[in-house]
Parts: structure tokens; sequence; C-alpha cells
């Protein structure tokens, strides 16, 4: 048996077995996981590494159980959204913990949340005073959302009556040197404007410019390869490797 | 076309895998001339039962070839431990053979039927 080749085999059915059935079960952000799934996560990550290193058993063991925890994964993911109330039993849902300032100990010992877990939670949304707090909710990926009393928010231009205008975003012309021309036409532009734009910054060139964007006042960004950048700037104290 | 590709490549892709990991019942059968290995201990067992040293010897040269081109094509579905046990035993036969030994090599060759038959099932 060559258990270099039959590693390297293994390590690409895993591996792109891997990528296939996490594009398949969705985009949820590391940050949304719940704990189940954050777990989840591990134990079909530590199936696909037995999968490509473990030859003392059949690959076809380890692959179906990556299979079995990714479509019970994925009957979960549709079960949640299909049954609200099976969603609630497999998911939890949000608790309120703070309500007007006082505490709901019985909330928070449900969820098990020691007080000063919820203090650091509350000091990490920059509220150190616990009496501006409206309504504090711990959600079910582990966050706290806090709401605070209106009189302790900011002044938006809103309470102001200031006028606004409707934001867009910004539109990226120029990466690297290439221009984007899908991107011109969705802004209406054309490379005549773009090259009138460069010439107002002494571009010549568009190869000389690393990245441009359309900015939503119509304007051009432009970032080109030369920075000219002094060493005021240099972060290190004292000599290194680099 | 593109949206075709998109499902129809991860399809293929798995489908590969799947194939590859459960071609080791298809791959030990013999594909050729000198990868007959069950047949090679046939003879063998035929040959230690006649007393037929000379034929046998000749026989388990090709026993030994056979199961090097067999244990190539079937690494990928099997486990290591199963490879590594029969090429135990067929060391065994082959000293076994060498030794003239027909109660050990019957020994063997039996041992081997039993482990033939779990290999890639």
């Amino acid at each position: 048996m060559n258990e270099t080749i039959v590693i390297i085999v293994r390590v690409i059915i895993s591996f792109f077995t891997l990528l296939i059935f996490t594009r398949l079960l969705g985009k949820q952000e590391v940050g949304q996981l719940t704990f189940f799934d954050y777990i989840n996560g591990i134990t079909i990550g530590s199936i696909a590494a037995t999968l490509a290193t473990d030859l003392s058993s059949k690959a076809w063991a380890h692959w179906l159980g990556l299979v079995g925890y990714a479509l019970l994964t994925g009957l979960l993911q549709f079960i949640t959204i299909k049954n609200r109330y099976l969603g609630k039993v497999l998911d939890g849902e949000p608790t309120v913990v703070i309500e007007n300032g006082k505490i709901l100990e019985t909330n928070l010992g449900k969820m098990r949340i020691k007080l000063s877990e919820l203090m650091t939670l509350l000091r990490s949304q920059q509220i150190f005073d616990i009496t501006q707090v409206e309504y504090a909710v711990f959600e079910i990926n582990g966050e706290l959302s806090v709401k605070q009393k209106p009189e302790f928010l900011p002044v938006t231009r809103k309470d102001l009556q200031i006028p606004v205008r409707p934001g867009r975003l910004a539109t990226e012309v120029i990466q690297d040197g290439i221009v984007l021309d899908q991107n011109l036409e969705q802004r209406k532009k054309d490379r005549n404007w773009l090259h009138q734009q460069l010439r107002a910054h002494n571009i010549e060139d568009v190869k000389d410019v690393s990245f441009a964007l359309i900015l939503p006042n119509d304007s051009l960004y432009v970032d080109k390869f030369e920075d000219n950048i002094g060493k005021e700037t240099e972060m290190g104290d004292y000599d290194g490797p680099y | 076309m593109k949206k075709f590709l998109l499902y129809f490549i991860p399809f293929i892709t798995l489908a590969v895998f799947i194939t590859v990991m459960n071609s080791g019942a298809f791959l030990k059968q013999p594909l050729g001339k000198d990868d007959r290995l069950y047949e090679s201990i046939q003879q063998i067992e035929a040959g230690v039962k006649n007393k037929n040293w000379d034929e046998v010897k000749t026989e388990a040269a090709k026993m030994e070839k056979a199961w090097d081109k067999i244990v190539r094509r079937v690494q990928f579905s099997v486990e290591k431990e199963q490879l590594l046990e029969i090429d135990g035993t067929i060391a065994r036969i082959r000293g076994g053979v060498e030794a003239e030994d027909d109660q050990s090599v019957l020994e063997e060759i039996y041992y081997y039927y039993g482990q033939w038959e779990q290999l890639a099932r």
C-alpha cells in the first residue's frame, strides 16, 4: 500500500466533499451560529479529517458519517424554517434579560448566564450604566442585543430635521490596472469619462491604478500602486527580520 | 449551460468519490492474465495436495506478483490492516512452499480464503 498516494486521494475526497456540503448547507455566518451549529461544525470537520488520514478504516465509512451529519443538519435547517414551533424547540428563542434597567433573574437563570457575564456583555456594547437599558435581549447565538432608553440615545439627523440625500453604493471601476467595464456601465459612465477623471488625478495610464471607485457623489476615488509614503508611518520600534 | 455545470460538476464529483470508495469489490477481481490471485492460490492448494512442489513454487511466484497488482488497485477502498494481514498470509504461504510444509501451507490457504471474502466488503 502506498500511503502517500492513498492519503492524497483521501484528502481530495474529504476536501471537496466538505466544500460541496458546506455550500449546500447555506451561508450562515460564523457569528450567527448557535452553540449546537458550532459543535456540529466541529464534528463534521473532525470526521472529514479522519476520512483523510485514518487509514485503519475504510474511507467509505467516514464518508457516510459525513453525509449523515450533513443531511441531518440540512434536515434540521429545513424544519426550523418550515415549522415555527419545532424551530423554537430546536433553536431556542431570544430571551429578555433586562427590562427598564431591572435584571430578570429568572430568565437569566434559564439562559445559564452569570451576572458578571451579563455585565461584560453590556460593557462590550459600550453600556456602563445598567439604568440606561430599556431592554436587553439574549439572542440564540449568544450575543446580547441592547435597546437603550430614548433619553440616552444619540441625536440623529431626523431629530434635528436636517435634510438627507438618499445613500448609494460606491462602485469599483478599476482593480489592479484592469477597467471593469460592466461596473462603469452600471453607473452610466464610459472609458472616456474614466480617462478624463484619471488625467485630473495626473494619471495617464490605467495600469498605474491599483484600485478606483466611483463614490456615491459620482466623484472618482483613485489609489495608485505608487504610494510615495515616507518612513513617518512605520510602526516598528526596533530592527526585525523585515 | 453555466447553471447546468454549477449543479453537474458537484454531482459528478460526488459520484466519482463514491465510485472510488466502493471500487474495491470490483477491482479485486482479475482484470488481466497476471492478476489472478485467487486462481493461483487454488492452483497452489491443488499442487500441495498432489505434492507437486515444482509447480507450486512457480505458482507461488505468480501469486506474489498478482497480489502486488491487486493492492495497487484496491488500496483506496479498503482498510490498511486488511492489506497488511493478507500480505502476512501470502508471505507465510511462500515460506511454507519453500519449506515444502504442506500442513502449514494448507492452513494459511484456508485462512487466506476467509480474508479474501472479507476484502472490500
